[in-house]
């Protein structure tokens, strides 16, 4: 049976792989299972959504990419974060922070 | 930012590599899906299948990373601009024709936009030229006279506006020096003139003040073709003293060679000056003729209207000192130079810039009709796009991407069809409309004719882009409805109805030229030109002209010979002329009417065939010594003394019988009456004539010969006498007055040879497109014929039916076409003679041709439509 995928809005997927590529440089795979993992298996993200958003964020500068090697020895891209990233990372991170706590908030109190 | 770039950059030249990666990179992920499964326990099969349905369609992904790449655009420009040109390279015939049409239409545009460019847009050759401005200044009914010395010295002081005030004159001199004696244009200038005009001389120096101190000439300077052709280029001529009459002048610098004097016609300053000495002379009290053209270079910043304000109120006070100019109504204008040197040629330019324009908007909708029709054709590929996806946007930007492709390539080919025509013009060119600049093509033409072309491409494919885009997708994957729309239909029509209205209107507009310059053709000038010769040689007083005048009455073949001091139609140096009154006028219109003065010898009306309509022609005895007379033209009569007679009256002219130049008002009887001659135009009369003996009026004069046979052959026996009476006389500025008639037509002429051309071109462009159009419309219907014929309709039948439905949208093109011209027949104006441009003959004309012609064109292939073979265009499909 297949999991329920939940659809990810376009700003929270870049957050979401910044914050996969935080601890280091992977390969889109890798960001796709780390996401995986981590979010309890609850969220699948497509490589339909995931190398558009990568090749955006390669654009704007946030993430580089070079060819190297994976684990099993075959030709991968990865990609790492830069410093403007990292501050991309941090800034987004706290507006997410934000938002849900309001969020959280306002169905409290409703 | 810079990232962004990078990888665009990155993805648009290196899109192979790019591609690849993408590729690799998506292939990895797949993989690596499959050993995930494969690693939880699925078959290696099922592993494979499951990836698959999860990865979904492999180029979609491909797709959005394109786009996320944002190079998205000029990829598929790129793509397209590939395509366009394939699919051109596949229909040769369509292609040749529709780049053929094009180069004609931008390449016309090309040639004429070379000589607005050079014309009116290029600055003059002169340092600062926007500074620069002409002074124009009015005496009587005239505002574009000349200034006298003691004018231009108070306005140099006066005006605080004006950082420098120069002025010329020229005449004609022999060139100082050893050698053969060559007459050439003499140039007496202030000693800022050149200063004004040129940076720097090519050697030596300009004129400095101390140069115009003596008495006489003592500084001279040369231009660069004199100095290659008279000094070999030396530069050792600098600082030499060349013999000039009883002392010597020396040659203080030279000018650069592209110099030139760029002046407004009417000025009479030639192009080319060969010599140039300082002004000298005495201007400090008012009076003195007015003989200087003047030039001025404004300070910065100051406009021209602050510039006339401050001339007005230099002409106030100048008339609050001199009375005299109060009579003359003196008046000083300011012009810039560019506007003035122009002013003339403008409107004409300008309008056959607008021919020009209307025959490329005529080939614009030819292409869109072939377009259109073409656009059928690929009714189903375009359907297919529309079907896989393909938004309407992006069909049409396929579509204009090839047009604009088509346009380019017609601009290309443009480029060679304009320097063919610009080859064209140089070779006709009349000097009064192009002698202001070289024409040639520059990187502005250049730039031009690419915008042109884009421009073009744009405007013929949008039409078809749009009816082409709106696809009804079953129809046409059906292979139905192969083009025959009714918005195809509506928009053929509408393109065949402005070709024919635009061709109506530059035939109409030709026509009048055409007719303009018949008229000039017939236009008599006062003077019968056939055979006679002219020429110039060094001054001489009366004994020597008569001297001269009788030798050349010994020549056999020489039927009359005398001399003038301006001969009609010539432009080529200062005419005089001044105010005239008879008696009994009160002083304050004293200065009302100007007349132009020449000083002639006895025979001068026999030799160029003038007609004497009353009294006589001057004798020997009619000097200055006696009493003074003149004879008039008719126009001076008429205007004097309407309807009564002039014979016997007495006139107040100004004259010179002390000398040269020296000129005082002085009353004359009238003796004579002559028609009058056109001096200065064919078309119009400028200023009536009054002719004085030469005793009463020495100065360089023309000499004029009437040949029994051809003028050309006189030449010789000219020369043996001029050096009979003379050894070092040069014999100069040889021309038959057939020649000057010539060189008067020429303007006209060469209009209504461009307009002709530009209309014969619309008018096959037209033909071309209401043929084809028709053909077309046949050709889809020959199903229908097919049918209508078997249903036994006569050939007749279908021949009118087709005819009325062609013939249809040029009627309501010529209708339009009518209203048009009738629009802009005004403009025309200032260019036509002996035809009102509202002429309702010429309207009728060429409505009648263009009618005959329009139905010509529909009713050849429509004559093969009634031929049609049943059984044949039953089958067709």
């Amino acid at each position: 049976m297949r999991e329920q995928s939940i659809d990810l809005p376009q700003g929270t997927l870049d957050l979401l792989i910044l914050r996969a590529l935080a601890l280091g440089p992977k390969h889109g795979w890798a960001i796709s299972e780390r996401i995986h993992q981590v979010s309890s298996k609850v969220l699948q993200v497509q490589q339909g959504s995931l190398y558009p958003a990568l090749h955006r964020l390669e654009r704007r500068g946030w993430v580089k990419a070079h060819w190297g090697a994976s684990e099993n020895n075959r030709r991968a891209k990865y990609y790492e974060l830069t410093r403007s990233g990292r501050k991309q990372l941090a800034a987004e991170e706290g507006e997410w922070k934000k938002l849900a706590a309001a969020v959280a908030q306002v169905l409290e109190t409703a | 930012m810079l990232s962004d770039l990078r990888i665009r950059l990155r993805a648009l030249f290196r899109r192979h590599a790019v591609e690849g990666e993408l590729d690799d990179e998506l292939r990895f992920h797949f993989d690596q899906q499959v050993e995930k499964y494969v690693r939880s326990g699925l078959m290696r099969e099922e592993a494979l299948r499951r990836a698959r349905i999860e990865f979904g369609g492999l180029d979609q992904v491909k797709e959005e990373c394109r786009d996320a790449r944002g190079s998205q655009f000029l990829e598929t420009l790129a793509q397209d601009v590939r395509y366009g040109l394939r699919i051109l390279r596949k229909s040769p015939g369509f292609t040749s024709v529709a780049v053929l049409t094009l180069a004609l239409g931008i390449g016309a545009n090309t040639a004429i936009f070379t000589v607005v460019h050079a014309v009116l847009l290029n600055p003059l050759p002169y340092p600062e030229s926007e500074r620069l401005a002409i002074l124009g200044f009015g005496i009587g009914n005239e505002h574009r006279a000349p200034a006298s010395g003691y004018q231009l010295e108070q306005i140099r002081e006066r005006s605080r506006l004006f950082e420098q005030v120069g002025g010329i004159w020229v005449t004609n001199s022999v060139v100082p020096g050893e050698g053969e004696p060559e007459q050439v244009r003499l140039g007496v200038v202030t000693d800022n003139f050149l200063s004004l005009l040129c940076a720097k001389p090519a050697a030596g120096r300009l004129f400095m003040r101390e140069d115009a101190q003596s008495n006489v000439p003592s500084a001279l300077i040369i231009s660069y073709s004199l100095w290659q052709r008279r000094f070999g280029g030396d530069p050792g001529v600098i600082g030499r003293a060349l013999r000039a009459g009883e002392g010597s002048i020396t040659v203080v610098g030279v000018l650069p060679r592209d110099f030139r004097l760029v002046f407004p016609d009417d000025s009479n300053v030639p192009l080319n000056v060969d010599l140039f000495v300082p002004l000298q002379g005495d201007f400090s009290k008012p009076g003195g003729p007015s003989f200087i053209h003047t030039i001025v270079r404004l300070s910065r910043g100051a406009s021209v209207a602050q510039a006339q304000a401050e001339a007005d109120e230099i002409a106030a006070q100048l008339r609050r000192i001199d009375p005299q100019l109060v009579q003359d109504n003196f008046s000083i204008g300011v012009a810039p130079l560019h506007d003035d040197d122009v002013r003339n040629v403008r409107r004409t330019i300008l309008l056959l810039f607008g021919g020009v324009a209307f025959v490329l908007v005529i080939a614009c909708a030819n292409v869109a009709n072939l377009l259109l029709a073409r656009s059928g054709a690929r009714m189903r590929e375009t359907t297919i796009r529309a079907a896989l996806g393909a938004p309407r946007s992006r069909t049409i930007r396929q579509l204009l991407t090839e047009s604009i492709v088509l346009g380019l390539l017609g601009g290309v080919a443009a480029i060679a069809v304009g320097w063919g025509a610009l080859q064209g013009l140089l070779a006709l060119r009349p000097e009064s409309l192009l002698r202001l600049a070289t024409l040639r093509l520059d990187v502005t033409v250049f730039l031009y004719t690419l915008a042109i072309s884009v421009l073009t491409g744009t405007v013929f494919g949008l039409v078809p882009a749009f009816a082409a885009s709106h696809v009804d997708l079953i129809a046409g994957l059906r292979g139905a409805g192969r083009g025959a729309t009714p918005q195809k239909k509506r928009s053929r029509a509408l393109l065949i109805c402005a070709e024919v209205a635009l061709s109506f209107a530059l035939l109409a507009g030709t026509a009048l030229l055409v007719r303009t310059f018949i008229s000039v053709l017939r236009v008599n000038p006062g003077f019968q030109a056939k055979n006679v010769l002219t020429f110039t040689t060094s001054p001489g007083d009366y004994n020597f002209v008569r001297e001269l005048q009788r030798g050349l009455l010994t020549i056999p073949e020489v039927q009359s010979a005398s001399l003038v001091s301006h001969l009609p139609l010539d432009d080529s140096h200062g005419n005089w002329y001044d105010a005239y009154y008879p008696e009994g006028t009160p002083p304050a219109e004293q200065s009302s009417n100007l007349a132009d003065s020449r000083s002639i010898l006895p025979g001068y009306f026999a030799t160029i065939g003038a007609t004497l309509i009353e009294g006589r022609d001057f004798t020997d005895a009619d000097d200055a010594a006696h009493q003074h007379v003149a004879i008039i033209d008719d126009a001076l009569a008429q205007q004097t003394w309407p309807g009564q007679e002039p014979l016997g009256r007495k006139l107040n002219i100004s004259d010179s019988p002390k000398g040269p130049y020296q000129f005082e008002r002085d009353w004359v009887v009238v003796v004579g009456v002559v028609k009058h001659v056109q001096y200065h135009s064919l078309t119009t009369m400028v200023r009536p004539q009054v002719y004085v003996p030469y005793q009463l009026a020495p100065r360089p004069v023309s000499f004029v010969v009437r040949s029994e046979g051809l003028a050309a052959s006189l030449l010789g026996p000219i020369r043996e006498q001029v050096a009979k009476l003379n050894k070092g006389a040069p014999v100069a500025r040889v021309i038959t007055l057939d020649d000057l008639v010539e060189h008067a037509r020429a303007q006209n002429r060469f209009v209504a040879f461009l307009a002709v051309v530009l209309a014969a071109i619309a008018l096959l462009l037209a033909c071309i497109g209401i043929a084809g159009v028709t053909a077309y419309s046949i050709a889809q219907r020959t199903g229908e014929i097919g049918i209508r014929l078997t249903l036994g309709a006569q050939p007749t039948e279908i021949l009118r039916m087709i005819l009325s439905q062609n013939f249809a949208p040029v009627a309501v093109g010529l209708a339009a076409g009518l209203v048009l011209s009738m629009a802009l027949a005004p403009l025309l104006q200032g260019l036509l003679f002996g035809v009102k441009p509202g002429d309702p003959f010429n309207y009728a004309a060429v409505l009648a041709f263009l009618a005959f012609v329009g139905a010509l064109a529909c009713y050849l292939p429509a004559r093969r439509a009634a031929r049609v073979d049943p059984v044949i265009a039953l089958r067709y499909e």
